[in-house]
């Protein structure tokens, strides 16, 4: 089988890249997370029989599906994040962010249509488990500050019980859930 | 002689709970679906159109028990696996060929590539299950 990576090329010329697919890309994120998920657990228990190394070749061709569509669904979003600089662009505007800053928005960015806690995001944006719930806190509160320098304010929503999401203007649609 | 007797642990209890609720939803609906056959009567539609959709939780349930707590060792584990992802792709699969009409040449270039790729490996999962079936039956 093919398993083709990489993105196939810019726009086509004279291609108007403007575009309502940007709700529909991050559906097709969620599903492609829950076929990784289901393909994950099969192979944490397929270790060692025939069918692992085929399963694996399979995950392999969905995340990096996964990570094709999170980078568009950014660029279809318009904010685009250098995580080496930690500069963010919208709109044609740019904002230096702090290494954490940058590494959190970009997390919220590549998994829209859900929530996470903050001890999920301290684990899985910033790989620190030790942070606690109101050190997260404060971060995403003066991330949000900093954001207003560049209109994207709202971008960040807070699901109530559920924790932090991208706001469904911007492709997310965590509060919906 | 008396046969030592292995008690099930409290996942292989749980899976099979909802096997056992799976299984008697789906006769519930294969009686209430010949009922209506017999008499297409308003309500016994209703009554089946509850039941499909009681089943396919009952199903969802007994699946992701099993994904969750199944051991590959036995036999039942694997079609549902299969099964499980046979579904996930498939309704990937339906959504990307819905594709918005104004998305990008290249986006839509990237979507057909996608859905070639996981209908190969649906089918590959299909001929899987299929020999898993085979293996448990």
């Amino acid at each position: 089988m093919a398993l083709e990576a990489g993105r196939a090329g810019t726009e086509f010329p004279g291609e108007d890249v403007t575009t309502s697919a940007l709700p529909e890309v991050a559906g097709w994120i969620s599903i492609y997370e829950e076929l990784a998920l289901v393909l994950r657990s099969v192979i944490a228990r397929a270790n060692g029989s025939d069918q692992a190394d085929e399963l694996r070749a399979s995950l392999g061709w969905i995340e990096q599906r996964l990570g094709v569509w999170r980078d568009r669904h950014s660029e279809l979003a318009g904010v685009v994040i250098d995580r080496k600089e930690h500069t963010l662009t919208y709109a044609g505007r740019s904002l230096r962010l702090t290494r954490r800053e940058a590494d959190l928005l970009d997390f919220l960015l590549r998994h829209p249509r859900r929530p996470f806690t903050s001890a999920q995001l301290a684990t899985l944006a910033w790989q620190n488990s030790r942070l606690s719930d109101a050190q997260v806190r404060t971060y995403i509160m003066r991330l949000r500050q900093r954001l207003r320098e560049v209109g994207l304010e709202e971008i960040i929503t807070v699901v109530r019980n559920r924790g932090y999401g991208i706001a469904a203007g911007h492709g997310g649609g965590a509060s919906d859930e | 002689m008396n046969e030592a007797v292995r008690t099930p642990t409290i996942p292989e209890s749980l899976i099979s709970a909802r096997l056992l609720m799976l299984q008697s939803r789906r006769l519930i609906l294969a009686t209430l679906e010949r009922r209506l056959r017999q008499q297409p009567v308003g309500s016994l539609r209703v009554r089946v159109d509850h039941m499909r959709d009681a089943t396919a939780s009952a199903h969802a349930n007994y699946c992701s028990s099993m994904l969750r707590w199944g051991s590959s060792d036995t036999p039942e584990y694997w079609p549902v696996a299969f099964t499980c992802l046979i579904t996930t792709a498939n309704s990937l699969t339906g959504k990307l060929r819905g594709v918005a009409p104004d998305l990008p040449l290249s986006d839509r270039y990237l979507v057909a590539t996608d859905v070639e790729v996981l209908e190969q490996l649906v089918e590959q999962w299909r001929d899987s299950a299929r020999s898993s079936i085979a293996a448990v039956a």
